[in-house]
Order: C-alpha cells, then structure tokens, then sequence
C-alpha cells in the first residue's frame, strides 16, 4: 500500500476514486481532444526527489508510480489513465489483449499476452512475452529485491517460497506459450487482479547476453534498476539507448536522463506503438522534472510558466492565491481519491493502551479546524471513518463521533474519558502519570506542526499533555512504523490505497502480518504477547487482531465485498478505535496556464502524464 | 577630592570675582562623571528607555496575558484569526497585531518573544562573560605557557564552524526527551543559551587578556606585588576592576548578536522549542506567508530591529562615555 510520504508536499500514491459526495472540491478541466497539439516539453518540479529511485519493484510513492505508469513500464492490467468520474478505477487490458479469464473456482488465471510490443532501444528487436511477467514477479519474490509490497503477491502459489529462499521460481507462475500466461493462486482473491496494474510486475526483457538469466535485463541491479528499465511505454530516459545490457551490470552506463536527486529526462520511445496502446496518448515531446526547491518557489515558477506543475500539495496560501484569482482558477485542480488522514494510536502504550482514551482522543480533535490548518475543504472533506467514502459508499453519512461543525466536543470527550483506568478520579481529566509528557511524533513539514499544535491543544483539554518531537517525512513514518521505536502516538500520517479496492486500504494497515519487521501496521493491532515482549513494551497483553475478519473479506465480490469491509471499518472505530481520522484527501494539483487536457490519473492520484498536452505543443 | 588648599583671588590678579570657600566647588565620582557624559547621548538614553520598556514587557508578558487579553501565546483561535484557506487574519480589535498561521495571537508571543530575546541575551552573555574573563584574567596575568595553552584553546573555539556544530548540539540534544550528558544540557531556551555563550567567551578572553597585558605593567601592580599581595588578590582587586569598563562596554555590544544567534537558530528550526515563542522563529514562519500576512514578519521583525538597535546605541553611549579621551 503506498503511503503518502509528504502530507505538505506529496500526493501520495494509487487512487482512485469516484464521486461525487465532494463534488465542491472536484474541479478538472473538461477533457477534451480538440485542439490538442503534439509537441513541448512538459516541466515538473519535485519538492523532494523520488523515493526509490524508480525502481518498479521498489518505489511506493505517487510520483514515481506516475511516471512508471504513465511514461515507461505497461503491465498486463491497467486504466484509462483518467479521474475517478471518467471511469478511471476500471480494469483494462494493457499488455493482455483482453481482461483475464478465470476458472470456475477462481484460483486459476490465463492472460493473452498482445503481440508485437517491442522494447525500447536498445533491446528494440525484442517483444513483450509472457516469461518477461515471469520474472518481474520472480524479481519482487526474492528477498534480495527487497521489495516494498510483495504481499500482494503470497496469494500466488509458490510466491512466498521463493521469497523464504525454498524454491528457485515461482511454481504458480507458467508460461506455455510465448503470448499466454498462466497465473495459480493458493486461495481466491477478489483484489488479484488490481494486482497486476502495480509497477512490480511490468515485464523485464530477456538479458541479450544470458538469455536464460531469471531476471533478464534486471540481473545484478539490486539497488539501480530504476535507471536501467527497459521501457515499453511512451517515453524512455534520454540516453537510454546507450545502455550496453551485454555487459555485467556494474559495468553498465546508466542514461544522461536519469541523474538521481537532481533531474530526470523523459524523451520518446521510438518502439512505442500508439496503435497498441488506447489510452496513453503521449503528447508532449518530452519530459523534464527537477528535484529541489520549496513548495513556495515551485507555486511561483508554475505562475510565472518556468513550471508545468509540481508534485507538492500547494500551500494554504497557494491554495487561496489560486482560488480567489479568477485567472488562476482554471489551473486548480482538486479531485477526490482513496485516501485518509489520520492520527495513530498505539494500543500497546499508555494510555492508548486503554479503549476509552482512544474514544476519547476522537471526541475532542477538533476535525473542522485541522481542515482549515492544511488549507480548507478542497484538501477534503472531513474523515469521519477510516475508509474514505469514495471505496465504501455506504459509509457516506456514518459518524460515530459527530460533534458540532466536527469542532470535537470536550463534554463527550470527558465522558468517554470518565471510565478509562487513566482517569483516576473520574472526573474526565486523564491524570494518572501516564498521561504526562507523552511523546508524539509529527512530521516537520508545514502544515504538520501546526495541526501537531492543534491535536495537543485538544488532547491537554482532557488532561493528556504531549512533547512533540519533529522529524523529516520519511523518518517519522519510520519511526511511527517501527513497533521497536515505541511512539505513542502520530498524528501526521496519511495512506492511499494502492488500487481501488478496500483490501488495498485496511491489509497493510490493520492486519498481524504488517507488524514490524513489516509495514504498515502502526497501531499494532494483532501483535501478540510474545511481540510486545520481544520489542521491550512495558504492556504486553495481546492486543485486538481482526486478522479473522479481514480474510472472511477476501474471496467476496461485488456489494458483499464492500459491505464486509464496510463492518470492518465500524469495528474499528467503535469497538478497537487505532484512529482518529480527520480528512479524506483529495489531489490538488495547480499546472501553469498553458497546460492542456488536465485529468487526475486515478490509478496513481496525481496528474496524468500520459494525457496532458501543452497549449500549442509548446 | 577635596582641595586642601586654594590660591587666593589675588595671585590671578584685580578684577576677577571671589572665590568661595572650598565647600561650595562641586567634585564628582568616576560614575558621575560617566553618567554625566552618558545623558547627554540622547539617542543613548532613548534607547536605555525602550530597553527598560522591553524589560518591563517581557516580565509583565504572563500578566498582560493572563489579566489584560486573557490568553497565552500558544492558546489556538483557529476559528476566529484563520480564514477557509487556512490565511491567517490581521491585525484587529481582539487580536492587536494579527494573528500566525496557526491561529495564535501575535501580539502575545511578540511579547513573550522577548523574553525569550531578553533570556538568551543576558544568560548567555552572562556565562560567556564569566568564562571569558576568567580565562583572559588568568591567559594575561601568568603569561607564559598558561597563556600559550589557554590562547591556543581560544582559537581552537573561535575556529569552530559555530552554526554547524551549534545545529549538531541543539538537534543533538534537543531531541532526546533528557537531552544530553544524563540530562545536564536539555532541550530548550537554556541549551540554546549554552550554545551562544560556548561560542561568544572565546571574544571575551581575547578582549581581557589585551587589557590584562597592559595593565599588568602598571605601578599599581608592582606596588601591590612589592606589599605582599597574592596573585588571586591582584588579579581580583587590582586589575578585574579595571578590565570592568572594557567588558561592560564590549558586553553592551554583543548582547545583539546573541539576540540575532537566537534568533538565527530559531529560525533555522534549531532554536527553542515550538512552544517557545521566538522573534526568530515568527520570522521564519512568515516567511513563505508574509506575502499574504504581513503582519506575521513586521511585527516580530520590529522588535527584533528596535532591541538589537538599542543596545547597540546604548554600548556605542557607554563606550563613549567611558572613553577618557572625551571626558573633559
């Protein structure tokens, strides 16, 4: 599941969303093919550079998911490349010809693989083939890759025994013929599909001087092979055509294009087909993106048109700027995705450890005004449950913990407060010791201390006082992730699911199996006795596992699919409660003035780079 | 002094009025006579007054929070100063010089702004000058191999990259919840204070150590030597209290740049904590809003400006003051 790294700077990853139900915060530009003009470069700013350095197996982060999918790695699975509301959470076919067909028992999957996609220089006479899915997915088994989320793929027969070092290949993967793949899974997965529209498992070329290697062109690059992709899109790294593949891969040449922490440059691939290809359309000439900056600096030149777009959120006064100035407005764009924000709990540490603090910390956020810190209601609306509204309509009016204007009430708070241990004397105040200089670790980048100011304000109000402790985005998460790290509670933490479905959203986040050494369950629902003990806690009763409920989930489909996860979300908030969440995220981007055919790509959240165009091709 | 004896009027010659007797002739102190030549630095005394204005500010901050608008500086007003976007709103009848982008009145972290200012300048000062008049006093006395060591250790100091060692020690020991050395440096406004004066004494030592030199030549010295007095008594009574007015002076004119240190650190992120209101940190947080709120970088700013101004005029007062070469 991706995690949104930079909650001031970063859209995070795969979204998808639908609707309507804020429909005031979505605002895209009419698509429109008229008039659209091939040609231009299209210049992007990073705040901060990509997280890992685009490696498909690795990187887990909107923008480097954006220009893998947009620009330089098709997989057998995909989508429009479009927003939530032009059916831009749909599974297409890619690189199959067709959606897969699957047998009665829903463990056996068959892909036709289209023919005739050939890589890009310099492995141009070779075409996409069913093997070369192989070992993309045989590269995210083995534990060397150290892939960032091979668990979507234990569901595939013999996967997790690769990666356990048992086996050499992946038994459930078969290729009988060049253009068919044969996909066996252990169990039915309604989510599997969704799967394969990941980055992980776009094909890797043969190796032209080992064609029998199992990573083919991706042999020996461990750490690098993000600069070394063989691109089956539209567009490939400048001086990708001088990669020398006969040669070990640390006697390899990385492209001139692709200068980690700096620049990357984005130009044509010759061997891209258009023909093959319905939705990318690939208008621009090229792409350049620079790393550096402040989100201050990027607004500017994207006013001033040194800029296409950057991949920060704007800040409240960017926000403001754009919306109150008539000429800037169509350059904003918002568009609701599958993402939330939320303040984590750790059920093993006091005085979280305790059901009615936790009921009590939601009572008294004060929703509304966390909402306004980051820049108003076109940043989202307020979360009022765990799974945004967009994957769990049902949930659209369910709120546990309604106050008035969603401002927290400190009445509520207080009761709920009265009946917890910490709570020595009743009197709704959290006064034993435990509840004094309770570390809460936040991310330092604006607005996330302020909304940090906010949260201790409201948690003071019913007696729990808090010292921050501020961390660059990247460390915080680590430290919030890490169960060894001991941290109370994080309040600036955000997650997207990686595709449209809800089992990308809760898995990685509340089940036993994304406990540390894993990723991502902060809260440490389902660690057991022996964990806490292992990782030092002073509390080591077991805590809640719903690793039961999250399973029964699994092989369901359709409105049953959805309703289950639906009751899970309402166990979680009124029965376990390892959130606060405050705010569905939407995606705003603000582009230039001469920037075209704006659509959000709902399988990534950001901009769709396989779409955009710039005003005369210029 | 008084004069024990006076020529008459006669020995200047007729015409010239009497004199009266020796009681009437005014005589005046060494501190007289340096007051009398300080007040007449208006710009001086102007800014002896705001400095005392500040200071009564700055202790006063908690009462005219508490009695007056009947907040603190860190109380939120998220609803009432931040518009939908989140802008902060400016200056009005409740909120007298706006509000910060988090929703918290200006006006009252300006004023415990200063007593974060106020704090640092003088504890940190305080201790550089203890250290640094201390090691110059002992350098220029005993000279020798005590001043080869004691010198060479001071350039060592003055040799550090100061705001890069300085962001290592506060980041260093700020973020651990005891801080350092078994919780003897902390985080916050004293480890700040640490900071600025480990690096400032070195200066000090340099100015004492000068004077030292010279006085130690004097036959006030030699005089005290020959009737038997110690080194610690010479160094004590003899020639600390005529290194005072150098030092005061020199005082008077770096308590700004430890003003402006704080402030610098503060608005690098490793000054005080958040909590802690800082005219550095107001600044740096305006400083990707001020287009918009204004108020946020001029107020602060201000301040900032005025107090470091003002000592300033007040060291360029005394040390005219106290530079004989002017007395007349």
């Amino acid at each position: 599941m991706v995690r949104l790294v930079k909650l001031g700077a970063l859209a995070a990853a795969l979204t998808f969303v639908a609707t309507a139900c804020s429909s005031s915060a979505v605002r895209q530009q009419p698509s429109s093919q008229a008039g659209l003009q091939r040609g231009g470069v299209f210049k992007i700013g990073l705040a901060s550079d990509v997280h890992q350095a685009l490696d498909p197996a690795k990187e887990y982060y909107t923008i480097g998911w954006e220009f893998l999918h947009c620009c330089l790695t098709r997989t057998l699975l995909g989508f429009n490349l479009k927003g939530p509301n032009e059916d831009g959470n749909t599974l297409q076919p890619d690189l199959a010809t067709a959606l897969p067909t699957v047998s009665s028992d829903g463990l056996t999957w068959t892909f036709k693989i289209r023919s005739g996609i050939h890589y890009a220089p310099p492995l141009q006479d070779q075409t996409v083939q069913a093997q070369d899915f192989i070992r993309a997915l045989l590269r995210e088994a083995e534990s060397a890759t150290a892939a960032s989320y091979p668990f979507y793929y234990s569901v595939i027969k013999g996967f997790d025994d690769v990666t356990a070092g048992k086996a050499k290949t992946i038994s459930g993967l078969s290729a009988p013929d060049p253009s068919t793949l044969v996909v066996t899974l252990s169990s039915p997965a309604g989510y599997f599909p969704y799967t394969l529209t990941l980055p992980a498992t776009a094909p890797i070329p043969a190796s032209p001087s080992d064609p029998s290697a199992p990573l083919g062109a991706a042999t020996g690059h461990i750490l690098n092979y993000g600069q070394f992709i063989v691109s089956t899109g539209p567009y490939m790294f400048k001086g990708a055509d001088t990669i020398d593949y006969t040669k070990p891969a640390d006697q390899q040449s990385g492209p001139s294009g692709f200068q980690a922490g700096k620049s990357y440059v984005l130009v044509r691939n010759p061997s891209w087909d258009p023909a093959t290809d319905p939705y990318r359309k690939a208008y621009v000439n090229e792409i350049d993106v620079t790393v550096g900056g402040t989100v201050a600096d990027l607004t500017n030149k994207i006013q001033s048109g040194d800029l296409n777009t950057m991949d920060a959120l704007p800040t409240p006064e960017g926000v403001r700027l754009f919306e109150t100035t008539p000429s800037l407005k169509p350059y904003l764009h918002s568009d609701a995705t599958f993402g939330t924000y939320y303040i984590n709990m750790n059920l093993a540490m006091a005085p979280f450890d305790d059901l009615n603090v936790r009921k009590a910390v939601n009572w008294v956020v004060d929703k509304a005004g966390l909402q306004r810190l980051v820049g108003g209601p076109i940043l989202g609306p307020i979360a009022t449950h765990n799974i945004p509204n967009t994957m769990v309509p049902s949930l659209n009016s369910y709120d546990p913990y309604a106050t008035p204007s969603e401002s927290g009430s400190v009445d509520k708070a207080k009761a709920a407060m009265m009946q917890s241990k910490y709570d020595t004397n009743h009197d709704g105040l959290c006064d034993a010791p435990e509840c004094k200089n309770v570390l809460m670790v936040i991310d330092q980048t604006d607005p996330n201390p302020k909304m940090a100011a906010l949260i201790q304000s409201d948690l003071a109000s019913i007696g729990i006082t808090v010292r921050t402790q501020q961390f660059q985005t990247t460390t915080m998460y680590t430290k919030c992730e890490t169960a060894t790290e001991q941290v109370p509670i994080c309040p600036s933490e955000g997650w997207y699911a990686d595709f449209a479905d809800p089992y990308a959203f809760v898995t990685g986040l509340f089940s036993a199996a994304s406990l540390t050494p894993s990723c991502c369950d902060d809260s440490e629902l389902g660690a057991t006795s022996a964990q806490l003990a292992g990782w030092k806690y002073k509390i080591t009763s077991a805590t809640p596992n719903i690793d039961g409920d999250l399973a029964a989930c699994i092989p369901l489909q359709g409105t049953q699919r959805t309703d289950c996860y639906a009751s899970i979300d309402k166990n979680l908030m009124e029965n376990i409660v390892p959130w606060v969440p405050y705010r569905f995220a939407n995606e705003v981007v603000i582009t230039s003035p001469n920037v075209r055919n704006y659509h959000l790509d709902a399988s990534t959240g950001w901009i769709s780079l396989a779409l955009i165009a710039l005003n005369g091709g210029k | 002094m008084q004069v024990a004896t006076r020529p008459t009027i006669d020995s200047f010659g007729p015409g010239l009025p009497e004199v009266d007797s020796v009681a009437s002739v005014a005589t005046r102190t060494p501190r007289q006579i340096i007051w009398r030549h300080f007040r007449k630095d208006q710009l001086a005394i102007a800014s002896l007054v705001f400095l005392a204005l500040m200071i009564a500010a700055a202790i006063t901050a908690p009462l005219v929070a508490r009695y007056l608008v009947h907040h603190g500086p860190n109380q939120l007003f998220i609803n009432q100063t931040l518009d939908q976007y989140g802008v902060p709103k400016g200056p009005n009848h409740q909120f007298w010089f706006g509000a910060d982008d988090a929703g918290r009145d200006l006006f009252v972290r300006v004023l415990y702004g200063a007593r974060t200012s106020l704090i640092v300048a003088f504890f940190a000062t305080g201790i550089s000058v203890v250290i640094g008049v201390s090691v110059g006093l002992v350098s220029g006395f005993y000279r020798g191999r005590v001043d080869t060591v004691l010198s060479r250790f001071t350039d060592i100091i003055m040799s550090l990259p100061v705001l890069l060692l300085a962001l290592g020690l506060v980041a260093g020991c700020g973020l651990a919840a005891n801080g350092c050395l078994g919780g003897l440096i902390r985080p916050g406004l004293l480890l700040v204070s640490y900071v600025i004066a480990l690096f400032n004494w070195p200066y000090v030592s340099r100015l004492v150590r000068g004077e030292v030199l010279r006085l130690r030549k004097k036959e006030f010295v030699e005089a005290a030597a020959a009737v038997g007095s110690n080194n610690a008594r010479i160094m004590l009574r003899e020639i600390l209290p005529n290194v005072v007015a150098p030092v005061l002076v020199f005082t008077t004119l770096i308590i700004p740049n430890n003003i402006l240190f704080e402030a610098a650190l503060s608005f690098l992120g490793i000054g005080v904590p958040a909590t802690t209101p800082s005219w550095g940190k107001m600044l740096s947080d305006a400083g990707s809003i001020f287009t918009v709120a204004w108020w946020m970088m001029v107020f602060p700013g201000l301040f900032l400006f005025l107090t470091t101004l003002a000592f300033n005029l007040v060291g360029d007062g005394l040390r005219d003051a106290l530079d004989p070469r002017t007395i007349r």
